[in-house]
């Protein structure tokens, strides 16, 4: 537990001051915990726009189609997709961590 | 703030950055459960480009390509990339396809070869060896 110190005049109008300031502080970080998927939502939308399909469809057919591979590496805007393929896990995992904390704020 | 990967990437930070000129950090990202790095910087006339990734269950994801004029003139990766499992499981690759398989790409990625697991400090090395300076 952290102490924090509240303005008088805050402290006045919120009373009773704990409850206040836990369920202000609640609102906040659900508030940011929006933003912050909407953020990785767009960088999501990204990767999918640049390679036509979600994460899970790319990373599946990287591993099986050898084709689609083939066509991957011919291209110099898709050549790095092994590491286009490492950034897009990164985001789709802090994207699902983060939907799971904003679960647990809002049944909290 | 620290995680369990900071040590690990600060020591391929210093490790790039010690050998390739105009090394710049794109992206660094911790948490608790994985870390990602991603660094560029020029060697001769070619460009480099590192991503890695990390996960606390000891999984390490990486890409290390030399760029020429926006062309990948050879990468080294260790994707489950299907001709990679290919070569190495014949027609039953497919039953393989979430393993990782270290491989190299040559020729302007016509070619590939499996490898050894690499690492920053063994892709520098062949780099040096391999792509001497013109």
């Amino acid at each position: 537990m952290l102490n924090v110190q509240v303005k008088e005049e805050y402290a006045a109008i919120l009373d009773p001051i704990q409850e206040s300031v836990d369920e202000a502080l609640r609102r906040y970080a659900i508030e940011k915990t929006r933003n912050r998927i909407l953020e990785l939502e767009q960088r999501l939308q990204k990767w999918e726009e640049q390679y036509g399909c979600s994460y899970d469809l790319f990373a599946y057919r990287t591993a099986i189609d050898e084709e689609y591979v083939k066509q991957l590496d011919a291209d110099a805007n898709t050549q790095q997709w092994e590491g286009d393929l490492i950034s897009w896990e990164f985001d789709a995992e802090e994207l699902r961590e983060w939907r799971r904390r904003l679960q647990r704020l809002l049944t909290e | 703030m620290a995680t369990p990967f900071t040590e690990i990437v600060d020591r391929v930070v210093a490790l790039f950055e010690a050998a390739f000129a105009h090394s710049v950090v794109l992206r660094r990202e911790e948490r608790p459960h994985l870390a990602l790095i991603e660094m560029d910087g020029t060697y001769d006339v070619y460009r480099v480009h590192l991503r890695e990734i990390w996960q606390t269950d000891g999984a390490r994801k990486y890409a290390y390509y030399v760029l020429y004029q926006s062309e990948v003139v050879v990468g080294f990766d260790n994707a489950s990339d299907p001709r990679a499992l290919r070569l190495k499981y014949g027609k039953d690759y497919a039953r393989h396809r979430l393993e990782l398989i270290p491989h190299r790409h040559t020729e302007g990625k016509q070619a590939l070869e499996l490898t050894g697991e690499m690492d920053c400090a063994a892709f520098i090395s062949w780099l040096k060896e391999n792509l001497p300076p013109m």
